[in-house]
């Protein structure tokens, strides 16, 4: 990429704003040449510095998607680019700055796009919202991530039902069945309800309005005490299809693995449906997706062909774990515990790994002793190596799943990259 | 075989409140550790909407976040289970908001302070001091033969003994509380700390010790498994991690009680330099 492509100077907004991309592409392109990244965190982070505003700005004149939830927020994006594409054209963060200024970069790409899809941490959707003033934002799942950080899940959920609050026009497309998210939603004047078959609740046990423990059903909850509960919604998915209002019923299929990932598409079918596009034609374009940022990536390695996982925490793993028990492929695991991790490993006892027993499993990442440990208490015979490259090739068979959390992942998409240094 | 006759029953108290922190592990651990030591052992999981049996042999409760925390302290007292348990002589091992529970009196981020459950001599308040988070390594009580405890800890609350003993002295990262260097409370049924990690994934010889307090229990030798090397490994690795947070905390400790010095040093330079007059005008 050169330094400042033409669309950088064709870029729209004030003259601090294109001064500011103009060195925010220099430090970024300085960065890959140092070899220290791909520089987009560089370039973001001097895009904030010259242009507080940047992200109004480069959202001016766009239709703005937002997506939010602790799990699938990349994946999801990823298709309701997709979706978007069967009537707009579309622009993404999709090298995966979540957060303001990389937002704000990566919509300076805009070309001739009218419509943007962009995946948004957590904790920014207030001001990302506040920002971009959105016209939808799809919001999935609320559960833990770092336990070292203060990360309280209800206080996350606290922000969002402030940031709807105060954007009463924007369409509000939710996973009801998570009860984090019904609460932050519970007020929104434009809300699409949707259904999704239930995931993961050991962070959702009491009532998020008076902490009394919530009473659930498969696909419902329910407070005892304050009368707090699922909503009801007009989209459903069961076993594959989402069907919506007045006997509409749209057939899901994804190239990506997992149950997960069929929710993922069905909040972007939804999406779509909304915004008034066709929602089987938003599926069929769903359904084309191969990988997301390397997630699902298959890549051979060796002999091998290996097929790349991210896991980031309890809800991640519990959901790539149950996926695996549908076959016998090797897998290696590899866990580190980098501040972008968390630097806790006790949740690794919150996943339960036995449906990983009788396969050849190998525990790699700078944490693997605490992974080992946690494996042989589950029961799991498994070999603990400190290179996943030689892992992989320790492996039986010609395929193998490789599932690591946030840095492990990172870190070997480099390897694979520079050709398994 | 030893004990052979007895099935070790471990409750696990209300994981759906107190389990965000992975201490449900304390109880897996403590069943695969009967079994690998000759022995029967099953887990009953107690949902905050269930009764606490009161005849398990060993109860465990661990850490949870403010609201749960308040559920997890009007259930049990509603309940009573616990308080018979251990009336009966059953032995427990309590984390952090699970320890903070069982004390007098405990604060969350509403209330300074909340009525416990009183079965446990502590009590917990707040205090304006960061929230303790990092590595906990504890030098045990001799009398458990546990030798270093390593933990990981992440609490607000600063915990005081009314009376006991604690689990051990502090080596590095914060424990109790800060004015005291100890970490948790244990007594002849009782072991609770701050760490979690889990603690008895971490530390199996506590595990032990707990399960060879239950009445008619003798522990065979451990069966030999090739992944029980990787606990030795880990302890290593976290034993280490923690000296080094004590380090960079000493070292931090160091730096600003230099700083500070240094700032009285140049309070005392300008108030009798010849300066200070017109300075202070500014």
């Amino acid at each position: 990429m050169p330094i400042a492509s033409l669309d950088t100077f064709r870029a729209r907004g004030s003259a601090r704003f294109r001064a500011g991309l103009v060195l925010a592409r220099g430090a970024g392109w300085l960065s890959r040449a140092a070899g220290t990244g791909t520089g987009t965190a560089l370039a973001g982070r001097v895009l904030q510095a010259v242009s507080p505003d940047c992200l109004s700005e480069a959202a001016t004149g766009l239709e703005c998607v937002l997506v939010s939830a602790t799990n699938g927020k990349t994946t999801t994006t990823a298709m309701v680019a997709a979706a978007l594409g069967t009537g707009y054209q579309v622009v993404s963060n999709s090298l995966g700055n979540n957060m303001t200024a990389g937002i704000a970069e990566a919509l300076s790409h805009r070309g001739g796009a009218t419509h943007a899809a962009i995946e948004v941490d957590e904790a920014h959707l207030p001001l990302v919202m506040e920002s971009t003033r959105p016209v939808a934002v799809v919001l999935m799942n609320l559960s833990r991530d770092q336990l070292d950080r203060v990360s309280e899940v209800r206080k996350v959920a606290d922000r969002w039902r402030e940031a709807i609050a105060a954007h009463p026009e924007c369409t509000v497309v939710a996973n009801v069945a998570d009860p984090m998210v019904a609460y932050a939603v519970e007020n929104a004047d434009r809300l699409v309800a949707v259904e999704l078959p239930p995931g993961w609740r050991l962070d959702a046990t009491v009532c998020p309005r008076c902490d009394t423990p919530l009473a659930f059903t498969e696909t419902t909850f329910a407070c005892p005490n304050c009368g707090f509960a699922s909503p009801g919604a007009p989209w459903h998915l069961r076993a594959g299809v989402l069907a919506g209002p007045g006997g509409l019923a749209v057939t899901l299929s994804t190239a990506l693995p997992g149950a997960f990932n069929l929710a993922n598409a069905a909040m972007a079918v939804v999406l779509a449906a909304a915004l008034g596009l066709d929602p089987q034609s938003a599926a069929d374009a769903i359904s084309a997706i191969a990988e997301v940022k390397g997630r699902f990536a298959r890549t051979r390695v060796g002999e091998r062909e290996v097929t790349l996982l991210m896991a980031k925490n309890p809800a991640g793993w519990q959901a790539t774990v149950a996926m695996l028990a549908g076959d016998r492929r090797p897998v290696v695991l590899s866990i580190n515990a980098e501040i972008a991790d968390g630097k806790d490993t006790s949740w690794l006892y919150d996943v339960d790994f036995t449906p990983l027993a009788s396969r050849q499993v190998i525990a790699c990442g700078r944490r693997r002793h605490d992974l080992s440990t946690r494996l042989g208490y589950d029961g799991v015979a498994h070999l603990c190596m400190d290179d996943e490259m030689e892992a992989i090739a320790a492996c039986h068979g010609a395929e193998v799943v490789f599932v690591g959390n946030y840095t492990a992942f990172q870190g070997m998409r480099k390897r694979i990259a520079r050709g398994h240094g | 075989m030893a004990g052979a006759g007895k099935t070790i029953r471990v409750a696990l108290v209300y994981p759906d409140l107190l389990g965000t922190y992975g201490d449900s592990g304390n109880a897996q651990v403590l069943a695969v550790r009967a079994r690998m030591h000759g022995l029967r052992a099953e887990i009953l999981a107690i949902g905050s909407g269930d009764a606490i049996a009161d005849d398990a042999d060993v109860y465990v409760i661990g850490g949870g976040e403010d609201g749960p925390q308040q559920a997890a302290v009007v259930a049990a007292r509603r309940d009573g289970g616990l308080a018979r348990a251990l009336q009966g002589g059953a032995q427990l091992v309590a984390i952090c908001a699970g320890m903070q529970i069982l004390g007098q009196a405990f604060a969350t981020a509403d209330s300074p302070s909340v009525e416990g459950l009183g079965l446990l001599p502590l009590i917990t308040r707040h205090s304006n001091r960061p929230r303790a988070v990092g590595e906990l390594l504890v030098e045990a009580d001799p009398s458990t033969g546990a030798g270093l405890v390593t933990g990981y800890e992440n609490h607000a609350g600063q915990t005081e003994l009314l009376e006991g003993r604690p689990l051990g002295t502090v080596l590095a990262g914060v424990g109790n509380r800060y004015e005291e260097r100890v970490d948790g409370f244990l007594s002849e049924q009782v072991v609770a700390s701050y760490c979690h990690g889990p603690l008895l994934a971490r530390n199996p010889a506590l595990a032990d010790l707990v399960l060879g307090r239950i009445p008619g229990v003798a522990l065979a030798p451990l069966a030999d498994e090739a992944w029980v090397a990787s606990i030795g490994e880990m302890r290593s690795e976290r034993i280490a991690a923690a000296r080094a947070r004590h380090r960079r905390e000493e070292v931090l400790e160091a730096a600003g009680g230099a700083a500070s010095a240094a700032r009285r040093w140049a309070g005392a330079l300008r108030s009798s330099g010849p300066g200070s007059g017109r300075r202070s005008l500014l």
